[in-house]
């Protein structure tokens, strides 16, 4: 185990300044400007007034922490600044607290420069006279220094001044000039954005944005590289790491928070299991909740627990019944929850329908209640539906292509980084790592115009083309890209390698325009190349299998996949995805036997660890589906059983839930949709790892019956999230 | 000192006046005006001495008094202050002084108008200097004072006193001037405290500067200072530097808020992310331009209802708005007759000459421009845009930009 880094999830200014830079994500071009901004406060007379908004966990403290940390290692700053941070013990009822604060902490600061003797005369007086005398000192003691005044929850700031304080606040930094401030807020109050008010105007806002989820792989990523634990830093450059973390997003949101609080027991293991992560972090933000449900009003704190008891989106009416609450009081209770960020409503006609707006919060609370069931079965659904490539668009064919393309632009680095100008190599890196696709391209464009210092010209040449044939896929410039690649395979020269691989990239690019037999050409180009890499030779079999598959010629599909398996030496990815490939051709051709024994034969040879273990399950389902209804009470009994021996149910249940768009894009299958719903129901009921699955068919049907999302709201938001992308052609 | 743009004229312009003339500086929210209040006390000429003050905070007239003489101390010499004409005038108020703060015992509150005549012609006797108070948010003071006597009951209308008391001070003093400004139009305080011809005659004899948004020069070569300040692009293309300074009506404010916001994109700066930038501004619900204040303020400044041909009582913002949505779905300016063409066709109203009225108002407070063949069209481009998405209008060629 390695020596874990004290990261404070909850007080990032007291961690040491060094680790906080090392585990900066997300906002460097803002932190740089914020400390510019705050240089030019203190070296001219322009103040820039600075309020950074978002909710909590979202990173505030830590970017303040950095400003400040920066402006402080600044010399020439020293001299001319006084920083005056206020902590969240300094609680301000008053402009004459206020400026009480300020010079209390001017004289902890520098006691030689700095004195107190103005309360003497301020004693006895009228409280407005107090704050004039105070600020009048402080402005005639500090001199033609400027304070940079640090707060964090301003709000409570201006509710401690109120209109009078604040009015001579304004007009003491209007006519002083000699005060900038950096604050930060949960969200905005009415003191900065109602325009009666005297601050209103004043501030630069600047709303922090929420981790994406590059941002959040990036931060766990950088507080594993300072624990030392490479293992996850690799393990998160993976594609499966990329999934995990895809996952941990949908469910976890953008809150810097919580990644760091994960992070402080994240293992390879416990991301890749997920299940655990994820079990793990609820138990330990629990209290945190908790703490949070606490301090709400008991009628508020009752209806938040009711909500995380219920799980989907429930109407007020069913809110104020479970909780034995009046109806009127519930909807204010909620109208306050949610300007406070605890819970969304959606309306649905006259009806408004409430839930927690943090489903990790929801599932965290509920923890103790179902003994975690929940979490788990989301975790489980989660873990599966972001990794499981066929699921998304495309998956077999683009995913393959992406990755392909990826590894070969990044070879170049490696390859060509002594010999070619430094500089190219450079941006075509950096557009890599920004996926900045122009750069890409505009650096890939000098190499293949010109030849570059020394190395082998060809290679070059080639590695450029492929990187911008790349480049223009992604920006969907796929003429361009498709004559790049051309230009890699009628290369004089080229080595049969590199042609394999611009073949089965420009095959990719074929089926993406919809055009078969151009792809499929390409992919037989490659299999009847001599001395082509057997590696490449099996991906094209393989895609070619899909294409014929897709084509409704099923035999020749067969005997192309047939061929993978049969093939030496062929990496365990593509053996495995060829495994679990098979037997959707054997059900498409009603040789159920045969289907039936090559998905156990995948599932015993291929390798539990793999990525593609299991894969297709969704082809499965949909050619059993396509059996016909007199087939599916038996294969639904076979399949579950099978996967249950296999401990893969819930890739079984993802797949179910995924089965849902097909019924919804082929009106041919509209009509069986609720037949097959109520036969899953009836078979798969027994298997915990299933109800989740069931679940959301039976809402779905409902909602397809309907033609409105309404049955959906009974789903708990992260899962509905996903259905309802699936179910967008039958919803208004 | 910083780096100012296009204000030499309006700043050499407030200077020859003020040999003769207090001012009057009206300006809309965000073109500037602190900005010329600063200028003003940067290039202080010798002969002058320029007192700012920002009496937001001031809630009294005896407030104002001790302001007016805190402010004026630091200018008095030691001695005068120890034994000279200044202590003089302290003993007179019977003041005491706490803390390096004078103060006024507030038993002298009632006699303020005195001890203003006495503080100000101490101030104007004893200086050969002009003497020049820069007032900001002066409106709001008096707001505050009326709102305060209402509150207790008082008829004294101290606001309308001191607005007297100030006019008859700088007919009084030759060496006195004054400058009033504020966030909030004076005319609006004025007319509200008292009836529209008396309004105008507290202020008639003060010289009224408008500023106005940049100039295209000014507005270009500011952009272009503050691009290359943020390292933006090394050397500004005309087209964007164009584009930023237009689409944000040379305005200042704006232009620097827009500059903030393309800082901290990741991406290069083109024109296209420039008109991604503001038609996000323009939709945002955070409203960080405060454009939504051209709206709300409707009902604050065009108080009172008109009666319409029926005797049903219309709000006076309502027209205004009506006549503000007309004129923002029209691509050109409009006349006074087709303004009133327009509202008539929503209310039942018979009174072109309460039509003209409010249009000389909406020109007021900048909403609107009269050009030369009498015709009005939006000031700002920018708040029309904003205008036609916030009232979901359709401009005038089916799209929703000016």
């Amino acid at each position: 185990m390695h020596d874990m880094q004290h990261i404070s999830a909850y007080t990032p200014s007291n961690t040491d300044p060094e680790i906080l830079e090392k585990i900066f994500v997300q906002r460097h071009k803002l932190l740089a400007k914020t400390v510019a901004w705050c240089e030019e406060s203190i070296l001219t007379d322009k103040k820039n007034n600075l309020l950074f908004i978002g909710p909590r966990g979202s990173g505030k403290t830590h970017f303040i922490s950095m400003v400040v940390n920066r402006l402080r290692n600044k010399p020439d700053l020293q001299e001319k600044m006084i920083i005056i941070w206020l902590g969240e013990d300094d609680v301000i009822t008053s402009l004459v607290d206020l400026t009480l604060f300020i010079i209390e902490r001017l004289v902890k600061i520098d006691p030689d420069s700095f004195n107190k003797d103005c309360l003497e005369q301020a004693r006895g007086q009228k409280t407005e006279m107090v704050a004039d005398i105070i600020l009048h000192s402080i402005t005639e003691q500090i001199g033609m220094r400027t304070i940079l005044l640090v707060k964090e929850n301003m709000s409570d700031v201006f509710s401690g001044l109120k209109d009078t304080g604040q009015k001579k606040l304004r007009a003491y930094l209007q006519e002083k000039n000699n005060i900038a401030i950096l604050a930060s807020s949960q969200k905005l109050f009415s003191g900065v954005s109602s325009r009666d008010e005297a601050f209103f105007g004043f501030f630069d806002i600047h709303h922090l944005k929420v981790l994406k989820t590059e941002d959040a792989k990036q931060l766990i990523s950088n507080i594993a590289a300072l624990n030392q634990d490479q293992r996850l830093v690799d393990f998160l450059a993976s594609p499966q790491g990329c999934y995990r973390v895809r996952a941990l997003h949908h469910l976890a949101g953008g809150n810097h928070r919580l990644y760091v609080e994960l992070s402080a027991f994240l293992t390879t293991e416990s991301l890749d299991d997920f299940v655990s992560a994820l079990t793990k972090l609820a138990d330990n933000l629990t209290p945190y909740f908790q703490e949070r449900v606490r301090s709400l009003p008991p009628q508020q704190g009752k209806i938040v627990q009711k909500l995380c008891e219920l799980q989907g989106a429930t109407p007020v009416k069913t809110i104020a019944e479970e909780t034995f609450i009046g109806e009127r009081s519930v909807a204010k209770q909620l109208g306050d929850l949610a300007r406070n960020g605890y819970v969304i409503s959606h309306k649905r006609g006259k009806q408004s329908y409430y839930e927690m707006a943090e489903p990790l919060m929801r599932l965290a609370l509920e923890v103790k209640n179902s003994q975690g069931q929940p979490l788990k079965l989301v975790a489980s659904l989660l873990r599966t539906w972001f990794s499981d490539e066929e699921l998304q668009k495309n998956a077999e064919k683009f995913n393959s292509l992406s990755s392909d393309y990826r590894k070969a632009a990044l070879s170049i680095d490696k390859e060509l980084l002594v010999s070619i100008n430094n500089k190219i190599a450079e941006q075509i890196v950096l557009g890599i790592d920004t996926n900045d696709y122009e750069r890409i391209i505009a650096a890939s464009s000098e190499i293949i115009n010109g030849p570059q210092t020394d190395g082998d010209p060809l290679i070059q040449r080639v590695n450029a083309l492929y990187s911008r044939g790349y480049s223009y896929h992604h920006l969907g410039k796929i003429e361009l890209a498709l004559q790049d690649l051309t230009a890699i395979i009628t290369l004089p020269d080229v080595p049969v390698d590199q042609k394999a691989k611009a073949l089965l990239s420009r095959s990719v690019t074929y089926d993406g325009k919809g055009e078969a037999e151009l792809e499929l050409q390409d992919l037989t180009t490659i299999i009847t190349l001599q001395d082509a890499p057997v590696e490449l030779k099996a991906k094209a079999l393989l895609n070619r299998s899909i294409t014929y598959n897709q084509k409704g010629e099923t035999e020749q599909a067969l005997q192309s996949v047939m061929a993978v398996i049969d093939m030496p030496n062929v990496s365990k990815d593509t053996i495995t995805k060829a495994l679990f490939y098979l037997p959707e051709l054997y059900f498409k051709l009603l040789q159920i036997d045969k289907a039936q024994l090559a998905l156990k034969t995948a599932f015993e040879k291929a390798e539990k660890s793999n990525e593609y273990y299991p894969s297709n399950t969704g082809g499965v389902l949909l050619a059993i589906n396509q059996l016909g209804s007199s087939f599916w009470q038996k294969q639904m009994t076979w399949i579950l059983a099978l996967y249950a021996d296999y401990d893969a149910l819930d890739h079984l249940g993802a797949a179910l839930i995924y089965s849902i768009s097909c019924f919804v894009e082929d009106e041919s299958l509209a009509s069986s949709f609720k037949k097959w719903q109520q036969l899953w129901q009836e078979q798969a009921e027994q298997y915990q790892e299933m109800l989740l699955a069931l679940q959301v068919l039976q809402a779905a049907v409902l909602a397809v019956e309907q033609k409105n999302d309404k049955p959906l709201m009974s789903l708990p938001k992260e899962v509905r999230e996903l259905v309802l992308p699936l179910l967008v052609k039958v919803l208004p | 000192m910083n780096k100012v743009f296009g204000r030499e004229k309006v700043i050499e312009r407030i200077w020859k006046l003020l040999l003769e003339h207090s001012i009057l500086f009206t300006a809309e929210r965000r073109v500037g005006k602190t900005t010329v209040l600063n200028q003003l006390i940067e290039t202080q000429k010798e002969g002058y001495r320029v007192i700012f003050s920002d009496l937001e905070k001031i809630d009294s007239p005896l407030e104002f008094i001790n302001d007016v003489l805190n402010k004026i101390a630091p200018f008095v010499s030691i001695e005068e202050r120890a034994s000279g004409w200044f202590f003089k005038v302290w003993e007179t108020l019977e003041g005491t002084e706490v803390g390096g703060l004078f103060k006024i015992p507030d038993h002298k509150e009632k006699d303020w108008k005195a001890l203003l005549q006495t503080a100000i012609n101490a101030i104007c006797s004893n200086t050969d200097d002009k003497v020049v108070f820069l007032w900001d948010e002066l409106p709001y003071m008096l707001q505050k004072i009326n709102e305060h006597e209402i509150a207790n009951g008082s008829v004294e209308r101290s606001s309308l006193k001191i607005m007297d008391t100030l006019r008859a001070l700088r007919q009084e003093h030759s060496n006195l001037r004054m400058v009033f400004t504020g966030s909030i139009g004076l005319h609006h305080v004025l007319n509200t405290l008292m009836n529209d011809t008396y309004a105008a005659e507290s202020v008639n004899d003060l010289e009224k500067v408008a500023l106005l948004p940049l100039n295209e020069n000014a507005a270009q070569e500011m952009t272009q200072f503050h691009l290359t300040k943020e390292g933006l692009i090394a050397h500004p293309e005309t087209n964007l530097v164009e584009s930023i300074s237009y689409q944000c009506d040379c305005i200042p404010f704006y232009i620097e808020k827009l500059i903030r916001r393309l800082t901290v994109r990741e991406q290069k700066i083109s024109e296209a992310l420039i008109d991604q930038e503001i038609a996000y501004i323009l939709t945002d619900a955070n409203d960080d331009w405060e454009l939504e204040h051209f709206r709300s303020r409707l009902s604050t400044y065009y108080k009172g209802v008109i009666f319409d041909t029926n005797e049903r009582e219309i709000k006076k913002s309502a027209i205004a708005k009506a006549i503000l949505n007309y004129c923002a779905v029209s691509a050109e300016p409009q006349s006074i007759d087709a303004c009133y063409r327009a509202v008539k066709s929503s209310y039942s109203i018979d009174d072109r000459d309460m039509i003209i009225t409010l249009l000389k108002n909406l020109v007021k407070d900048h909403y609107l421009l009269r050009d030369e063949q009498g015709r009005y069209r939006f000031c700002f481009s920018l708040v029309q845009r904003w205008w036609l998405l916030a009232e979901g209008l359709t401009g005038a060629e089916g799209n929703n930009h000016a």
